[in-house]
């Protein structure tokens, strides 16, 4: 199952400081000091570097890292989520049975009886450790289905391009990128700018002042105010405002959330 | 505990709408001057292709999809223009020479989607993935090429020509317009 790019999705980062050579020993071995170990029993989620080739391999010594311009390595995170619903509804259950449990080793009222219930919820009020137990109950039953719930995992190719000191993670899930971002900058002791178009400007313009370039960028309006459009588009060939004959042939411009959609 | 934020609040610069600015003008660019060069002279050629998305200033309350077809010369496209909305993502294709690589470009963040990169050559799977690899840097450069020579412009005092000629044809009838003006 060597990596494969046959489809290209990803956002763009630039890495600030040095980040070692992709071919050295050094850049081998911080990929190694982050590899991805699975989640333990209750451990909720787990994130760490594995091969671009197999996500269940994860040594860095003997891959192949070097792909043509860049070096791939792939982000994996495991997760175990346990619904909140279903634990609510095993503390509570849970919970009923302690109480129950209590009251026939005490030789109570049957369940049911008003007796019964003034008895439980006056012993509830009354119980100092009522609160400590009852979180440790909720963490107790949390590690238990934990532990019958198997995690999910996601895997996320990255390339490092060297020569632009760019790199790249192949998703454009929110999530993905701040644990990439936030795992990449401590394997590597480096930042990471998202090479958003304003980033990009800041580059791109550096030779000019990028800050005095932009600062009197402002927002520019395509559309011509709606009398001026009429008397310029009569000039052009425009078709008259919607208002007249195009309305009736054209579909109505959304005003409502809903969205268009021409097939 | 609350950790300190190690980057920037807006990643943006508080300018949103250079991005979507970008890809209106590059969508109106395909249509009148669709090829751009780099340093070396190599030419690329940019167009539209079937997937156009536009939106109004405060988001997607007011948004228009238009998929199939050639959305860059449709009517509803071009209405959607004249009331304001820019192009926030659009489905893109650039060719350099026999090389075509078809994209979704998302303009707020420059987010490349979907890309279909060219069928690589190569004997291995590995020498198939380095053609891939080099095709992707090519896509990358060619992108930053379009971007450098609108922020050029952009950033120079003949933005207000070049944004009028945006509007002028904003303004005129696309060829479903036309089309359907001189069939009425």
């Amino acid at each position: 199952m060597a990596f494969a790019l046959r489809s290209l999705t990803a956002r763009r980062y630039r890495i600030e400081g040095d980040v070692p050579p992709v071919h050295s020993d050094a850049f081998r071995t911080r990929l190694s000091d982050r590899v991805f170990r699975p989640p333990s029993e209750v451990e909720e989620k787990a994130i760490g570097w594995v091969t671009a080739d197999n996500c269940l391999d994860v040594d860095f010594d003997s891959a192949v890292l070097v792909r043509g311009p860049c070096a791939a390595f792939a982000l994996r995170i495991d997760r175990r989520r346990v619904a909140s619903r279903i634990v609510r509804a095993r503390i509570d259950l849970e919970w009923r049975a302690r109480r129950k449990a209590d009251r026939d080793a005490e030789g109570g009222p049957p369940i049911g009886s008003q007796d019964a219930s003034r008895g439980v919820a006056g012993k509830a009020r009354g119980r100092r450790g009522g609160r400590e137990e009852r979180a440790e109950l909720r963490r107790q039953v949390t590690e238990e289905l934990l532990r019958q719930t198997p995690p999910s995992t996601e895997v996320h190719p990255v390339l490092v391009l060297p020569r632009e000191r760019t790199v790249l993670l192949l998703s454009l899930s929110k999530r993905a990128n701040d644990a990439f971002r936030e795992l990449f900058a401590a394997t590597f002791d480096v930042s990471l700018s998202a090479l958003t178009p304003y980033h990009r400007a800041l580059e791109m313009l550096e030779g000019r002042g990028a800050s005095e370039a932009l600062a009197d960028v402002r927002r520019t309006e395509f559309a011509r105010p709606a009398g001026l459009a009429a008397r310029r588009g009569a000039s052009a060939g425009a078709p008259p405002p919607l208002s007249s004959s195009m309305g009736s042939r054209l579909p109505a411009e959304s005003e409502s959330p809903v969205p268009e959609a021409r097939s | 505990m609350i950790r300190p934020v190690q980057r920037p609040l807006d990643e943006r610069g508080g300018m949103d709408y250079l991005g979507p600015e970008f890809l209106t003008w590059l969508v109106w660019r395909a249509s009148q001057r669709p090829e751009f060069r780099h340093a070396d002279a190599t030419p690329v050629y940019v167009h539209v292709d079937d997937y156009l998305e536009l939106r109004g200033e405060r988001g997607a309350a007011k948004r228009t999809v238009l998929r199939a077809g050639m959305p860059a010369a449709s009517a509803e496209g071009k209405v959607a223009l004249r009331h304001g909305k820019t192009v926030c993502s659009a489905r893109l294709i650039f060719a350099r020479g026999e090389e075509e690589t078809t994209f979704t470009l998302r303009a707020e963040d420059l987010d490349v989607s979907s890309a279909k990169l060219p069928t690589p050559d190569g004997e291995s799977s590995e020498e198939r993935l380095e053609a891939s690899l080099y095709s992707m840097r090519r896509l990358y450069d060619d992108l930053d090429l379009c971007y450098r020579t609108f922020l050029e412009v952009r950033c120079s005092t003949g933005w207000d020509v070049e944004a009028d000629s945006v509007r002028d044809w904003v303004a005129q009838a696309s060829e479903e317009e036309r089309a359907g003006l001189a069939a009425g």
